[in-house]
């Protein structure tokens, strides 16, 4: 095991934060501030991220925060799936707000994602299998080609 | 005849892939799991054959069937009730008579059901204090638990005894645990799902753990998911600054109650209560009792029933001690060990004869 010398030895990294913002929370800020390095991670390594907000304990009204400060970008979709699920590209591009609700209207959570595009949005191999059959089947009967 | 996969039968139900995701990130995040893990969780739920769970209600009030039926995410009529097969339960099921206690048999036949239950089972004058289609309940969950993969206890009766065995426990009450202890049932892998009634996220969290893994989570000494039983509700509390100020609502009308001040001393239970109520929270994340004003019960907990008044603090003693520390109870650090330890014995002492709740303590 490695002895350190004397606290002066303990090497120091700052990163660069999100600037303070006068309405923004601590706890709001951590979360900026783990998005701008999970966006920065992407870029290098592909790896995305995701940060489930209900497991959180922080307050509903930060969630509200954080959504109005990373704002709304050019893609926005609604997936109607047991329920509606809102997904909206954010003013930062890679940076996607998803709501899951139920089929009563409830949110069952809310999460970011850091990726090029929601898994969610793109069309599943096993759905797009059973379309296959599905479509040849509908063809064959009304007995003509289009 | 095997039975299909879970993905095959939502498949056949009409449920997309994309709709079976959306399920899996909703479950990950109920079971306080990483959200990333939802696809590994989409690949283990969909390999899965739909296991059958029979669900027996004993000495209990049916709360936690009015709090399984509560909650929201997934719904319960939906995906959890399709993926987990209910093929036994009073109060949800159509059949009723000898037609429900064929589909119990039918459903245990094949082995490696879950058994859910909830109410304590009574054990004095052989069990005779509650039956059901003239079985005893503790007979009925012998048989039952025999060829069980896992049972889970739901509610504070099942796990620990709860109300019925507070004292003087007229029936002989006991939670599953005491009785896979002293050898009247089977001993099988157990998870205690406390609360009066448990949180509804919670019931549902731990069956999708169980659903997913194959296996039951991990557990406290006693036997309660750390997942949400890991922290005490003090731990959580949104108040908690207020407990560390010194800022504490006196009556239930004065100004540091309006103020939401810390319950403490209208005696909270909190730092002695394992539960999820702080963070999960009741009525779809609504609140919970402290947040609503009034302070924690300890209704996780085993005998929460008989440690004292609800309505004196923690460190205060349970019975009348101005003979032995002259009065001033809550000042002092020498005065509150003293009180803490006679407040022990005085609780060893309250459980053996019940303490009632008089209107003079509403009035501390």
């Amino acid at each position: 095991m490695a002895s350190v010398g004397g606290l002066s030895d303990i090497p120091v990294v700052t990163t660069e934060g999100i600037a303070p913002d006068a309405g923004v929370t601590p706890a709001v800020q951590a979360l900026l501030t783990e998005l701008a390095e999970s966006l920065e991670a992407f870029r290098r390594t592909g790896n995305t991220h995701v940060i489930d907000l209900r497991s959180l304990p922080i307050r509903l009204e930060e969630h509200a925060l954080l959504r109005d400060w990373l704002g709304v970008g050019e893609v926005t979709v609604e997936i109607d799936s047991l329920g509606l699920t809102s997904i909206h590209e954010t003013a930062y591009p890679g940076i996607w707000w998803v709501i899951h609700r139920n089929r009563e209207g409830e949110i069952m959570t809310q999460q970011v994602e850091v990726t090029r595009c929601p898994a969610l949005i793109h069309s599943q191999p096993e759905d797009i299998d059973e379309a296959a059959a599905r479509l040849r089947a509908a063809l064959t009967h009304t007995g003509e080609m289009p | 005849m095997t039975r299909p996969t879970l993905a095959q039968q939502l498949a056949r139900q009409g449920i997309s892939r994309r709709a079976f995701l959306k399920f899996c990130a909703a479950t990950a995040s109920m079971m306080a799991l990483p959200p990333g893990m939802a696809p590994a969780i989409a690949e283990q739920l969909g390999r899965r054959t739909r296991p059958s769970v029979i669900w027996l209600s004993f000495q209990e009030c049916t709360g936690c069937t009015e709090s399984l039926t509560r909650s929201h995410s997934p719904t319960v009529e939906n995906l959890i009730f399709d993926l987990i097969s209910l093929d036994y339960h009073h109060t949800l099921q159509a059949a009723s008579g000898e037609a429900a206690e064929l589909a119990r048999e039918q459903a245990m036949e094949e082995g490696g059901y879950l058994v859910l239950v909830d109410g304590s089972i009574p054990t004095k004058d052989g069990g005779i204090h509650s039956t059901i289609a003239g079985m005893t309940n503790l007979d009925m969950l012998a048989h039952t638990v025999k060829d069980a993969a896992a049972v889970v206890a739901i509610g504070t009766c099942a796990a620990f005894g709860g109300i019925p065995k507070a004292d003087p426990n007229p029936t002989g009450a006991k939670g599953v645990a005491a009785l896979m202890a002293d050898g009247s049932i089977a001993s099988k892998p157990l998870i205690n799902v406390s609360g009066c009634p448990p949180i509804p996220v919670v019931i549902t969290g731990v069956l999708a753990h169980y659903l997913t893994f194959g296996s039951v989570p991990e557990l406290d000494n006693l036997g309660r998911p750390r997942a949400y039983f890991g922290d005490s509700i003090h731990d959580r509390c949104y108040r908690r600054p207020f407990y560390d100020a010194g800022k504490f609502a006196k009556t239930f009308d004065d100004e540091g109650a309006r103020k939401g001040w810390c319950l403490y001393e209208l005696g909270c239970k909190g730092p002695t209560t394992h539960n999820a109520c702080a963070t999960a929270k009741w009525n779809m994340g609504t609140s919970f009792p402290i947040e609503s004003g009034h302070g924690c019960i300890g209704c996780s907990e085993p005998d929460f029933w008989d440690a004292g008044s609800f309505y004196k603090p923690l460190s205060a003693p349970a019975g009348d001690v101005s003979g032995l520390v002259g009065g001033a109870v809550a000042a002092g650090a020498v005065a509150g060990a003293a009180a803490g330890l006679y407040a022990r014995s005085q609780k060893r002492k309250a459980a053996a004869s019940r303490e009632k709740m008089t209107v003079d303590d509403l009035k501390d």
